[in-house]
């Protein structure tokens, strides 16, 4: 009886969110490139369902965090609170990495249509920063289920 | 920093890429050829699937490496080391029931095909179990693999905690409404801590901290809790006894723990487990399994000289508020309860009736001749395992 739950949860959980950042971080470039990309379109819209969900969770949180970085997280899975918390850390900190760490969360993810080039790149850098945090958070899920030499 | 080299990372990612084709083939050829119950047919069928899926969006990302766009090289790394893991994942950790499969592993396999067969949510997922600490990775992307123990694994006494661990799988199964009613409980919670005024000083910012640690902690012991209240509903009383016995090491930290351990831990200190199982075990008529364990327990704490102390984690007057959620929680997943004939004294397992009376009858004859016991398991496990499987 240990806590695998929590661990295959985020560690599924996770590695879906990063795999549908990839998916719609090529496509953009793809197209900021001026190349079709239009077998993945099925992946795209996948991808931008799960991050428009990820980003309403994590809107509903952000907001109560920064008003009080101790503030409890009920209905909240373990390690998705960690990761909370340090996402509001990193705006604190960090807010002139990328845009993802200077608006409201729900305005950011308006971007995932993005069709304005400029927009585009907002959220391809937006994009990269989060997968950033998220790989980092990723690690130590794996890390404990693989184990390390 | 050294300057970026776009083709010199292309082409490490493309090796990177074809060994971890070429470690997916070997994988592939070792789970082939492996000999394993019939019981773990479908488990095997299963995982060379996953392998080839795996493989095909190996195949994807190379094709993305031939393109010219230099742009996109950062997330064909991210890809491909999300498919490193994969592979580590299907190699370490999946495949492991298959490439130590043993002909002892059926008696447990027919218990999980049967609990699996319980629920629709979960019928379609093969049974698998491997040896290791008593856990499930409750992987619904792929399918659930329990562990526990190998000796344990060739033995009935123990199975009931196996209904614990198929908690978690109906948790993820249910997480949202589930989630729904763990966050109503951890707010009733978090309002009972409320004090009635605060102060501005050191003091309160620490009660606050610990408020928070109290209320963050309960996400976890509530799915335990729910975890154990399932194992109870689907196994009987078997589970009371399968539990006292397997996690009981007559310590003190069986009976309290330090504040310290208690804020972020994953389980509830056993003796309040054992608190609301035995209360849920009375609601469910189990009464003299129930008074059995709490004369053991309360001889424990007199000897240890422990008095019951959760340090705010947990306040008798919460107790109904609690077992309230886990009642709805129960309600929102439905587990197939223990059937009263199952569950009946003296009652004999017989061909065709249900493991839930094996295990039951199985306990029921430890208790009474833990002698004698060895003999009759022998026999009632060659029997059970006799009768035809459904796959």
């Amino acid at each position: 009886m240990s806590n695998t739950w929590i661990l295959s949860e985020s560690f599924e959980s996770t590695r879906r969110l990063i795999s549908a950042i990839n998916t719609l971080s090529i496509h953009t470039k793809l197209c900021l490139a001026g190349r079709l990309d239009a077998e993945r379109a099925d992946e795209v819209k996948a991808a931008r369902e799960l991050l428009r969900t990820f980003f309403a969770e994590l809107a509903k949180v952000v907001p109560e965090l920064e008003r009080d970085p101790n503030s409890p997280l009920p209905g909240s899975a373990p390690r998705a609170s960690l990761f909370a918390r340090r996402f509001v850390q990193a705006r604190r900190k960090n807010p002139t990495v990328s845009l993802l760490l200077r608006v409201p969360v729900s305005e950011f993810a308006a971007l995932f249509d993005a069709e304005d080039e400029e927009q585009q790149r907002l959220l391809v850098e937006g994009l990269q920063t989060l997968r950033e945090m998220l790989e980092q958070h990723h690690h130590a899920d794996a890390t404990a289920m693989f184990g390390e030499l | 920093m050294p300057e970026f080299a776009p083709s010199a990372f292309r082409e490490l990612l493309v090796q990177r890429v074809q060994d971890l084709s070429r470690e997916l083939e070997a994988l592939c050829g070792a789970l082939q050829v492996a000999v394993v119950p019939l019981e773990l047919e479908p488990y095997r069928t299963r995982l060379l699937r996953y392998a080839k899926e795996s493989d095909r969006w190996l195949a994807g990302i190379s094709r993305d490496l031939t393109g010219d766009v230099d742009e996109i090289l950062e997330d064909l790394r991210s890809s491909a080391a999300q498919a490193t893991e994969i592979v580590c994942l299907l190699s370490r950790v999946l495949a492991a029931p298959v490439l130590a499969a043993s002909v002892a592993d059926r008696l447990w396999l027919r218990l999980i095909q049967w609990m699996h067969a319980s629920a629709h949510q979960t019928v379609a997922f093969p049974a698998a179990c491997c040896d290791g600490d008593p856990q499930v990775w409750p992987f619904l992307l792929f399918a659930p693999l329990y562990s526990f123990p190998n000796l344990v694994r060739r033995g009935l006494l123990y199975m009931p905690v196996l209904f614990h661990e198929f908690g978690h799988v109906l948790y993820r199964l249910h997480r949202p409404e589930l989630d729904d009613l763990v966050e109503e409980l951890q707010r009733w919670i978090q309002d009972e801590l409320e004090p009635l005024s605060r102060r501005n000083d050191e003091l309160a910012r620490r009660q606050r901290e610990l408020q928070r640690d109290i209320v963050d902690t309960w996400y976890a012991w509530t799915q335990e809790l729910f975890c154990d209240a399932v194992g109870l509903l689907m196994a009987g009383p078997a589970y009371l006894h399968a539990f006292n016995s397997y996690l009981s090491r007559l310590e003190r930290s069986d009976l309290t723990r330090p504040l310290d351990d208690l804020a972020g831990s994953s389980h509830p200190v056993l003796w309040l487990r054992i608190k609301l199982l035995n209360s849920f075990a009375r609601r469910l008529g189990y009464d003299t399994a129930a008074e059995r364990h709490e004369r053991n327990w309360v001889t424990l704490a007199a000897a240890l000289k422990v008095a019951e102390d959760y340090f705010g984690f947990f306040e008798d007057i919460w107790q109904t508020k609690v077992e309230a959620v886990i009642r709805d929680m129960l309600t929102e997943t439905a587990p197939r309860p223990c059937r009263s004939e199952e569950a009946e004294p003296h009652a004999q397992w017989h061909e065709g009736d249900s493991p839930i009376r094996l295990i039951n009858s199985a306990w029921e004859r430890f208790l009474v001749d833990p002698a004698g016991y060895p003999i009759w398991e022998t026999a009632a496990i060659g029997a059970f395992l006799s009768q035809p499987t459904n796959l």
